[in-house]
């Protein structure tokens, strides 16, 4: 009896383990790539010009976008919260598309900032906000990134396919499969985990801007914040202004101590998905970190380097 | 006449500047600057679980003061003990020098109007409030004001003015006194009484605080909305009363449209430029 399919089982698991590499590494080769392209178009260095706006999406997406707003509007006494975490309108007026978004959505219904957070994210004002970024090359184009994770995760459900073909191949004719069947598992395993790559991605330009407003800030604060400036209630940002702190560091970071606890999510309260359930779906954590920290925040609005 | 010192007319009772607390605004209540005292309503709370934000405020030593809307003390109906009960306990646990309601009725035939309405000053109806009152004393534990409220009509058989109602009321009865100034100007409005006779009648001495709130004068009738910013006439009415008494303290009355912080703070400003000027 010769071998299975006359391809011998050494031979066999060693093609295998190189088309699954080839498959786990072919969405971040690709999206490697995007990034090249953008920078080819777009250039690798910061916005000098990049709005609160920007920096909301580049370093926390739709969530963040609405969260900054929900900051700016209490700082300006546009919103209040109460105790009991809900936001309410005041009756003065809102400036720009987004901000009067979230008021219409305050107005409708008083709730806390996860509420109207989730409730604004899918609204026109955001999804406008979020192609300009992407037109001016601080975001990828989400269809692009779509592409790439269709192209990785239809690569490793073939080799998982594939393999699942000659284990069975192999069961039939009393062949030993243990090796093989190992490879198929995490055939599964890297097909699975490419579902989760986020369509929302930072382009080099994006990446730059965002560390650029991170590493100014963090300069500002050593530098000459004198001790009284961290008072409760002292606004703490060197440049970037309240909704601008917000953007890049996350509710948490508004520097009123009290009304940072009560507009943030409260820890494993489930402030809602990472961009508030919109068609990017999936987690995006971490691949914006300007300054090399941080990650996701596990839901207590904790972005980056926060 | 001499203007009474800033001592309150009422041992323990407010003084100074104050705004009603609503869950609404609890936050931006605690942080205003120049607030003395705040008022709750009183049906809003359970005495066995007081919002923590009233705790916070009781803590920095504000009085918080229980006002009730819906005792009826001018109904003709039996008084509804259960409602008086209610009130006790909110100002015991809140620990309140005094509590108050409104000569109003609620209720009648059985039914809730959900609106204060105007008693007939009559002998009659006075004699019901009188015994309303008395009987909301003798519950209560701690000393009841009486606010006048904001009629949109009055009864065509008033036989004595609010002043002399008020005041007799307060003679017979020993209650205190909450002047609610925006509706002494929506009577004036609405009804067409000086407010300056009524003021002239009224035992100023009795006046524990003073009630000011925002309104808008729509076709010629004033409503009370205190969902509006306070209006100049309402600060008049404020002035004059303190010309002739100063009343220990005045209270800021806003249920809805919450403002900015920093406008609620003008407001409160407004009161206290008027409450504390120095008068001849």
């Amino acid at each position: 009896m010769g071998p299975t399919w006359g391809i011998s089982g050494p031979l066999f698991l060693l093609v295998y383990v190189v088309l699954l590499v080839a498959a786990a590494v072919v969405g971040p080769v690709l999206r490697r790539s995007l990034d090249r392209r953008s920078a080819r178009d777009h250039g690798e260095a910061a916005v000098p010009d990049a709005s609160v706006e920007d920096l909301a999406l580049l370093a926390g997406g739709r969530r963040r976008l609405v969260e900054a707003a929900i900051a700016r509007l209490v700082e300006g006494g546009v919103l209040r919260v109460s105790t009991d975490r809900r936001l309410a309108f005041t009756g003065r007026p809102p400036i720009g598309e987004l901000d009067e978004t979230v008021v219409g959505v305050v107005e409708a219904r008083p709730s806390t900032t996860a509420g109207i957070v989730a409730r604004t994210t899918p609204s026109a004002a955001v999804r406008d906000l979020e192609a300009g970024a992407q037109r001016r090359g601080l975001l990828h184009d989400p269809a692009a990134v779509r592409r790439t994770k269709a192209i990785g995760t239809g690569a490793a459900a073939a080799v998982f396919v594939l393999g699942v073909a000659r284990v069975a191949a192999g069961i039939a004719r009393d062949a030993a499969v243990g090796f093989l069947v190992v490879l198929v598992v995490i055939a599964a395993v890297v097909a699975f985990t490419t579902l989760f790559v986020s369509t929302r991605r930072v382009t080099p330009r994006g990446k730059a801007t965002l560390s650029q407003a991170w590493s100014r800030e963090m300069q500002s604060r050593q530098g000459g914040a004198p001790a009284h400036a961290r008072a409760p209630g002292a606004v703490l940002a060197g440049s970037l202004g309240v909704a601008g702190l917000v953007a890049v560091f996350g509710l948490s970071s508004y520097p009123d101590p009290q009304l940072a606890g009560l507009l943030a999510a409260p820890v494993g309260g489930g402030g809602g998905g990472w961009d508030g359930g919109g068609s990017d779906g999936g987690s995006s954590c971490g691949s914006s970190c300007g300054g090399g920290g941080g990650g996701c925040g596990g839901g207590g609005g904790g972005g980056c380097g926060g | 006449m001499t203007p009474s010192p800033d001592a309150p007319a009422l041992p323990g009772g407010p003084v100074g500047v104050g705004i009603g607390w609503r869950r609404e605004i609890d936050l931006t209540v605690e942080r205003l600057p120049g607030v003395d005292f705040v008022e709750v309503v009183a049906e809003d709370l359970d005495p066995d679980e007081l919002p923590a934000s009233l705790g916070v405020l009781r803590e920095r030593g504000l009085p918080v003061l229980p006002h009730a809307v819906s005792l009826s003390l001018g109904g003709a109906e039996p008084l509804r003990h259960d409602r008086v009960r209610h009130l006790a306990a909110v100002a015991d646990a809140l620990g309140a020098p005094m509590a108050s309601d409104h000569v109003a009725f609620v209720r009648a035939g059985g039914l809730e109007s959900g609106h204060l309405l105007p008693v007939p000053r009559t002998r009659e109806a006075l004699a019901v409030v009188v015994d309303n009152v008395r009987a909301t004393q003798a519950e209560l534990g701690v000393p009841l004001a009486l606010e006048n409220i904001a009629p949109l009509l009055a009864w065509p058989d008033d036989a004595m003015t609010e002043g002399a109602f008020l005041g007799e009321l307060c003679e017979r009865t020993g209650a205190w006194l909450l002047l609610d100034v925006a509706n002494l100007h929506a009577s004036a409005v609405n009804l067409g009484q000086d407010p300056g006779e009524v003021l002239d009648e009224l035992p100023l001495e009795r006046v524990v605080y003073v009630h000011a709130a925002g309104g808008v004068e729509r076709d010629g009738v004033y409503h009370d909305t205190h969902a509006h910013p306070l209006t100049p006439p309402v600060l008049d009415l404020l002035d004059e009363l303190c010309a002739r008494r100063r009343p220990p303290a005045v209270l800021l009355e806003r249920d809805d449209r919450y403002p900015p912080d920093d406008e609620l703070a003008a407001e409160l400003a407004a009161l206290r430029s008027v409450h504390a000027r120095v008068r001849a």
